[in-house]
């Protein structure tokens, strides 16, 4: 067993605080005794570089909490357990669906995410055949069915199969502390219901690149040709159709998909125009490089065009040799071992848990086709004159007060920009919420449109007013619509904000960390006055509010 | 070190603080223990876990195991003598 009660007690006692880690808030509760899951939680975001401040609630009261808005936090973990809800095992599940379904929608209202851990399997409801068995399923499919999508919901028995039986079962400490499983089991859930809040805030595979040869199909396209690849879903080809199966899922869930391989590029598209049995199709893909250059400069250039680090991409490939040439190359680069077994692959890929996808908003949804959208904005670029590029896009910014409409856009992208974002700051829901609520704040977030499509929310700025100054809390910009002008259009709008409203001063602040070097210079370009610096830190201030030429229409 | 100095060294190693000295009267469970309801479950997995390394199951989940007057987390004293008896009847003593 890879986590254990005591290991993470441990870890806990020795948990130093990180100043730069994200900061958010967790209420955990339910009917069960949820404290224990306290050290795995914490101890697990920690790793990830996230602090949570956790707030356990009295055994039974999450109800009566949610109602009364006691405990505002990010995120709810709310544990029903089956023990619980059987008094042991020994009576039908006394679980209230219509007030639960109400409660986790009043939760999901006042904008926190609703973690649930489903009801377990009890020891007494071992198979179809003894007590409880199907009321156990009944109250599954019941809760699956009826609370709200925004739900991430965690199985148990995502656990209990990892572990096996001999290591789930402990009735011993539902007796000592009305823990429905042994403890190194809650340890193991805690860790995986902290990797999926982690995977909230930060999402760690963001882009993935396959290869096409042995890892799509299998044989080499080149060599057995088109009509003699193992594409068969019921034999040999298997494993090859159900990696495209999840291929074409991630890519459903807003992944791009793009295809690096060592290949002449008529070859390589001949399979998806040759083959019925391909799943994925050439659409699906963003970029489809195939070439004979090393795969680590082809998988940089494709990083480069996405506008994405190498670290938050994921490449797939089943030679071990193209594995290590780009990991040696490109050394954060998201390289999975693949086993030689194609059978095998599969289930190494989902047990690694980098796919974990909980966070889906229309945004994550489109995003793919934002970078296919990307891919026009390319092919245009090359086609005219750089001067006139920006023009012919038709750019069109509508600034947007932040609000709980948006703001779980606003905050993921706070929470996720790394490269054009000033200050660095990781705000939570509940922060955003007192910034706004602040009087004279400046609070927007900015749509972007042009002649090729609707980026979505792709920047936020937050000024805090003092007396006739602003000062800018948090400046940041998507990667994805940058060398646009965008930034220019953004400030302009809020300097005009700013003398509509009788400012006489800005102030602002470039905090520097290891991504964003690309901003270091912004407010000199926009024309405040360095006030003082440091190794970390520069600030700016400017009573100058003329405005700043860029190619964007800003609509009011 | 005998086998009851290992039981107080075991709960010890949990408490927040080490300087604390285990004696037989020391409450471990109910109103004036050392212990809360977290630490209690870590002392079972510590205890359990000694008692693996020893080559014996310690069962401390009997009947009255949690009652506050007779059960063996009643005092330090009471666990240590029950933990000694389950590894002297394992081992034939």
């Amino acid at each position: 067993m890879s986590i254990t009660y005591l290991s993470l007690s441990k870890k806990l006692r020795e948990l130093t605080n990180n100043p730069a880690a994200t900061a958010i808030s967790i209420a955990v509760g339910g009917n069960c005794n949820t404290e224990y899951l306290l050290p795995g939680l914490k101890v697990s975001l920690a790793e990830a570089g996230i602090n949570a401040e956790i707030k356990n609630i009295d055994y039974g009261s999450w109800i009566q909490t949610a109602q009364q808005n006691s405990l505002q936090a990010d995120f709810w973990v709310v544990w029903l357990s089956s023990l619980a809800a059987t008094k042991g095992g020994t009576a039908t599940y006394n679980l209230d669906y219509a007030n639960i379904n109400n409660i986790v929608q009043h939760l999901i209202t006042n904008k926190s995410k609703v973690l649930l851990i489903l009801p377990e399997q009890m020891q007494i409801s071992r198979d179809y055949y003894a007590p409880l068995y199907k009321e156990y399923l009944q109250a599954k499919h019941t809760l699956l069915q009826t609370l709200p999508s925004e739900v991430l919901f965690i199985d148990p028995e995502v656990i209990h199969t990892e572990l096996g039986s001999a290591n789930w079962y402990a009735a011993r400490y539902w007796g000592l502390s009305k823990l429905p499983f042994h403890p190194n089991a809650v340890a193991n859930l805690s860790c995986y219901t902290a990797n999926i809040i982690a995977k909230c805030i930060k999402p760690s595979v963001k882009a993935i690149v396959v290869d096409l040869d042995n890892t799509l199909w299998g044989g080499v396209v080149g060599e057995d040709g088109v009509d003699n690849l193992l594409l068969d879903v019921n034999a040999e080809g298997h494993p090859y159709i159900q990696m495209q199966f999840l291929l074409k899922h991630l890519s459903q869930q807003g992944i791009p998909l793009c295809v690096v391989s060592k290949n002449n590029l008529e070859d390589a598209q001949a399979p998806f125009l040759q083959r019925d049995e391909m799943l994925l199709k050439l659409e699906d893909f963003v970029y489809f490089v195939a070439n004979w250059e090393a795969k680590s400069k082809n998988i940089g250039d494709i990083a480069r065009k996405l506008k994405l680090s190498v670290d938050s991409i994921c490449f797939i490939d089943d030679s071990v040799y193209e594995r290590t040439e780009t990991k040696c190359a490109l050394p954060t680069l998201i390289v999975p071992e693949m086993p030689n077994d194609p059978a095998d692959r599969i289930a190494t890929l989902i047990n690694s848990g980098m796919f974990v996808i909980p966070n889906l908003s229309q945004e994550d949804l489109d995003r793919a086709t934002y970078y296919k959208a990307d891919v026009k904005r390319e092919a245009f670029a090359n086609s005219v004159d750089p001067e006139a590029y920006l023009q012919a896009l038709n750019m069109q910014l509508t600034p947007i007060q932040i609000d709980p409409s948006n703001i779980q856009r606003v905050v993921s992208l706070i929470n996720r920009t790394n490269q054009f974002n000033l200050t660095n700051k990781r705000h939570t829901v509940q922060d955003v919420m007192h910034l706004i609520n602040l009087p004279g704040t400046y609070a927007y977030c900015y749509q972007l449109q042009d002649k090729f499509g609707d980026s979505g929310i792709i920047g936020v700025l937050i000024a805090i007013r003092d007396a006739a100054s602003m000062h800018i809390d948090t400046f940041l910009m998507s990667c994805r619509v940058l060398n646009r002008k965008v930034e220019y259009a953004i400030y302009q709008h809020f300097i005009g904000w700013a003398r509509n409203n009788n400012i006489n001063q800005i102030s602002a602040e470039y905090v520097k960390s290891n991504k964003n070097i690309l901003v270091a210079d912004l407010y000199s370009k926009f024309g405040l006055t360095i006030i003082a610096a440091s190794n970390e830190a520069t600030k700016f201030a400017s009573t100058d509010f003329n405005d700043i030429i860029h190619p964007i229409t800003i609509n009011h | 070190m005998d086998l009851k100095q290992q039981v107080y060294n075991t709960i010890a190693s949990i408490l927040p603080d080490p300087a604390i000295k285990i004696t037989d009267d020391v409450v471990l469970l109910g109103y004036d223990s050392l212990l809360d309801s977290m630490k209690i479950v870590e002392l079972c997995l510590v205890l359990e876990e000694l008692a693996e390394d020893l080559g014996f199951k310690f069962d401390w989940s009997t009947d009255t195991a949690i009652s506050q007057s007779r059960g063996i987390f009643s005092s330090a004293g009471n666990l240590a003598a029950a933990f000694i008896a389950q590894h002297d009847a394992a081992k034939g003593k």
